[in-house]
């Protein structure tokens, strides 16, 4: 057991992001649910056993539940268009890279919770199996078997010609990224 | 055929991150060398796992900006603490600067102590996205919205300052409802915070006086913001990229009009 440091929860704002993102479906929820989570978290000393990065995982599920739960019970408005952030100006530098990314993490919000959760845990976020075990209260068995299932539907979701073996144009360009 | 629930499907997806120990690795391999089935279906997760860990999306440089001031400002109230430690040293004189100097960093930033929300954290709101449509003109009260906290209503700025309202949201931090109604001009956007509750300990930055209210000016990060007491809650207006002048007119327009 160890005081969490403050300091150091900002090294894991860019992975908590992107998970927030995969979480929520949008990237204004995802900052809404980032910003949350720290709140909360730096609302006072914490004590923690696991990994930070676990700790920070299971905070955001709480927070996104919480959320949620809040959501239910507030009267449903129709957002308007002064209610849209005006968007990041370096995702404005790189459109087509914003909407890769943004549709894998959209793909990933469509999932089943279960399966969302692991795949955010392990994949995105890059926690093992048993701290991904962990911080989402479920045997590590369940967990392999619900990220095998949720890497089969998304890499299905993009292999568009899978007799080819080709894939979407975001697995094509972002194959292409990594052989740069 | 092989059927879906007969497959390894843990040691898959082990196999296809890198995760699975060197043993188990060997005997699944050969077993795939014999299965196209399973072959295939291996391929399906590192495709999944090659395109899942090239995202590299960082996090936009406001919400950056934001948690670092949040980060900021936690790791500085939990100093003390340690200072308690050090007091206990040969270091005594220099433990004891430290922890001065670490308390007026505290007063400075405003912390309200304990699970209070801080003068910072209401900025961050402040600053932050609207989760709601903003609420609209109150008919019985010229010049105020229809939301109040507290007995406080927000100013309804549009036909005096022409600043529309443009969304809202609700937080809530160590059990005190912070409630935030975003304001916009030409490009420029505001956000204006009325916590609930006793007011909120602040200190720093410039101290102005304008209609015998006490209005404290601050830049952080990027920011400008304006912190003032009306009805014995704490109010906070932030903004980017808005001068002092606009921002304190917006603060004391309140006053201005209750006069």
């Amino acid at each position: 057991m160890r005081r969490l440091d403050p300091k150091s929860l900002g090294q894991h704002l860019d992975v908590l992001y992107r998970a927030a993102w995969a979480l929520c479906g949008s990237r204004e929820d995802a900052e809404d649910l980032v910003q949350e989570t720290y709140a909360r978290v730096l609302a006072r000393p914490r004590v923690i056993r696991e990994d930070e990065r676990a700790y920070l995982m299971r905070a955001m599920r709480n927070t996104f539940y919480s959320r949620l739960r809040t959501a239910s019970r507030r009267p449903q408005q129709a957002a308007t268009l002064d209610d849209i952030e005006p968007p990041d100006p370096r995702a404005g530098n790189r459109p087509d890279r914003a909407a890769e990314f943004g549709e894998v993490l959209k793909a990933i919000s469509e999932l089943p919770e279960d399966f969302r959760l692991a795949i955010v845990a392990v994949d995105v976020l890059g926690l093992s199996y048993g701290e991904a075990a962990k911080a989402l209260d479920a045997r590590e068995a369940t967990i392999t078997t619900r990220l095998y299932r949720a890497r089969q539907r998304i890499a299905k979701q993009f292999d568009d010609s899978p007799h080819s073996g080709e894939g979407s144009a975001a697995q094509r360009s972002l194959s292409v990224k990594e052989n740069r | 055929m092989t059927d879906q629930s007969q497959l390894p499907e843990a040691e898959l997806a082990a196999l296809a991150d890198g995760s699975l120990p060197a043993d188990q690795r060997a005997r699944l391999r050969a077993r795939i060398e014999a299965s196209p089935e399973l072959a295939s279906a291996l391929t399906v997760q590192e495709r999944a796992v090659t395109m899942l860990r090239a995202l590299d999306e960082p996090a936009p440089s406001t919400l950056r900006a934001r948690v670092r001031e949040m980060t900021d400002g936690a790791a500085q109230t939990a100093r003390p603490r340690r200072a308690w430690h050090w007091r206990r040293s040969l270091f005594v004189p220099a433990a004891t600067a430290l922890a001065v100097a670490v308390a007026a960093l505290v007063v400075l930033l405003g912390s309200g102590g304990s699970s209070a929300p801080t003068v910072p954290q209401t900025a961050h709101l402040a600053l932050a996205a609207a989760t709601s449509p903003a609420p609209a003109e109150d008919p019985a009260h010229s010049g105020l919205l229809r939301l109040h906290v507290g007995g406080i209503a927000f100013p309804y700025y549009a036909r005096t300052a022409g600043w529309e309202a443009t969304g809202a949201r609700t937080d809530t931090i160590g059990g005190r409802r912070i409630v935030t109604v975003f304001y916009m001009e030409q490009g420029h956007r505001v956000g204006y915070a009325i916590v609930s509750g006793a007011p909120l300990a602040a200190g720093g930055g410039k101290l102005i006086t304008e209609g015998g209210v006490s209005y404290r000016m601050q830049r952080t990060g990027g920011a400008l913001l304006i912190t003032w007491r009306q009805g014995g809650h704490t109010c906070v207006i932030a903004g980017h990229r808005v001068n002092s002048a606009t921002l304190l007119a917006l603060a004391a327009a309140e006053q201005r009009q209750a006069a």
